[in-house]
């Protein structure tokens, strides 16, 4: 008795191709992120979608940041903060990148997409 | 087996496979990550657990933070904690007998000043505050005149000369102040990966402002960490780490200002008292943070010629720094576990430690 047959087999090797096929379709990387998560300190203050271009003000600790969204892209504008790193970190877009004003608490982190890299080394 | 036992057979074995697909595609699905991040020693924090109870996860994450709210008062070099204590008594003309706990930290500097033959060197306080990095939220718009950096240089005595390891005593030395800063956020890193373990964290990773040290594994692959480009936005280069590695880079573009058309950033040359020259990043592999933290300023300060002696002296094999030509060097151990990510190809140029 053969307990696989032709038509097993084929079930079989369409079965495989079906999930790599879904795998490919569902968990293959797409770095760029649609979404922002914008939070003050450890409290989120907003959720934004990077579709659509405007400025956004946040309030932080010393004063108003002022975010830009702009072709999937989000960076920091204005902020009250002396040293503008923030400013100078310039426009992020890919999933997991951080662009923060530390003195005015102010922390941006663009979602959504797949996250290339678990850390970046600054 | 009769035809009806043969249909049955057959069914219960499309059942079986049908479920071991179901599996397969259910192991998409990654077990739970927890991030947490926190901002301490002038730079945001993050600490990456996965598979882990979340709420476990999340209270070792807090443990963190608090421990280097902690480090950071008691290191701070200027302010009222063991370390600005310690200044202050410098400044009077003390001499001063440290407390276990900051006289390990210091004899642990001081070996790695000693191994990088002076280029890094943690006695160079009074000259860090002159040049106005010693604030994580100013920066300055000019640098000091010739002169107060030349006088300030003078009163520099390098930390292995006044330091007294058998009786944990700082010898009188006025004018110097002594600042942890290119090592601190190493060692602190290091006790963070420590308390996490003692919690039984297997899988982790603590990020001090993209200077990290990575346990374990995420899941079926390795951490996968980026390096920034120096000069240009995006990632220059992809470093996968597994087990118990870190990853620091150091650059001139993390704090700096300009004057006159020139860059002025925080790394100094504790031999001239101005920034270093030549390099414009370095990025070290090691297995311990605090030594790929301090290691990352003294390859900085060597300059693109010298850095391969330092870093023997240091112990070190996996290293890449960046020109500011942008010539890339990056030695044979380096070179097997980077995957550089320009689209042109980089100006690549191998060297070997001594």
């Amino acid at each position: 008795m053969r307990i696989l047959r032709a038509g097993d087999v084929l079930i079989l090797l369409a079965g495989t191709a079906l999930v790599g096929a879904s795998y490919a379709a569902f968990w293959s990387p797409r770095a760029a992120g649609d979404r922002a998560i914008v939070s003050v300190g450890h409290d989120t203050v907003a959720h934004v979608s990077l579709l659509e271009d405007r400025k956004i003000p946040v309030d932080g600790l010393l004063g108003r940041s002022l975010l830009q969204i702009e072709d999937g892209r989000i960076r920091f504008t204005e902020s009250p903060c002396p040293g503008r790193y923030c400013i100078h970190t310039g426009w992020i877009s890919r999933t997991g990148q951080v662009a923060a004003c530390l003195p005015n608490g102010v922390v941006v982190e663009v979602e959504g997409g797949a996250r290339e890299f678990d850390a970046i080394n600054l | 087996m009769t035809g009806y036992g043969l249909v049955t057979a057959r069914l219960q074995l499309r059942w079986a496979l049908f479920a071991v697909l179901l599996m397969v595609a259910a192991c998409g699905r990654d077990p739970v990550e927890t991030r947490y991040r926190f901002t301490a020693m002038g730079t945001l924090v993050e600490v990456t657990i996965f598979d882990h109870p979340p709420l476990e996860a999340e209270a070792a994450a807090q443990d963190v933070e608090a421990l280097f709210l902690d480090l950071q008062h008691r290191w701070d070099p200027w302010n009222e904690g063991p370390l600005g204590r310690l200044n202050q008594a410098l400044a009077a003309g003390e001499s001063v007998q440290l407390d276990p706990g900051l006289a390990a930290i210091i004899d642990r500097s001081n070996d790695i000043a000693r191994a990088s033959g002076g280029a890094f060197d943690p006695a160079v306080g009074s000259l860090v505050k002159l040049w106005g990095f010693d604030d994580a939220a100013n920066i300055p718009d000019r640098p000091p005149s010739s002169m107060t950096i030349r006088t300030a240089l003078e009163a520099v005595r390098p930390l292995p000369g006044i330091w007294d390891p058998s009786t944990a005593t700082v010898a009188t030395a006025p004018g110097v102040a002594i600042d942890l800063g290119g090592f601190a956020k190493g060692e602190a890193v290091d006790q963070a990966i420590s308390l996490l373990r003692q919690r039984g964290v297997g899988n982790a990773i603590v990020n001090a402002g993209g200077d990290l040290r990575a346990i374990g594994r995420r899941g079926d692959r390795p951490w996968r960490i980026g390096v920034r480009e120096p000069r240009l936005e995006g990632v220059l280069a992809a470093i996968e780490v597994s087990g118990d590695q870190s990853v620091f880079t150091s650059g001139d573009y993390e704090r700096f200002f300009e004057f006159e058309g020139r860059r002025y950033h925080h790394i100094l040359d504790p031999r001239t008292g101005y920034p270093s020259q030549g390099l414009v990043s370095v990025t070290v592999l090691a297995d311990n943070a605090a030594t790929a933290d301090a290691a990352c300023t003294a390859l900085m300060v060597s300059g693109p010629e010298k850095w391969p002696g330092v870093a023997a002296g240091l112990g070190l094999d996996k290293v890449m720094v960046v020109e500011d030509s942008g010539v890339i060097q990056v030695t044979p151990a380096m070179h097997e576990r980077v995957r550089l990510l320009r689209e042109d190809k980089p100006n690549l140029e191998i060297r070997e430690i001594p």
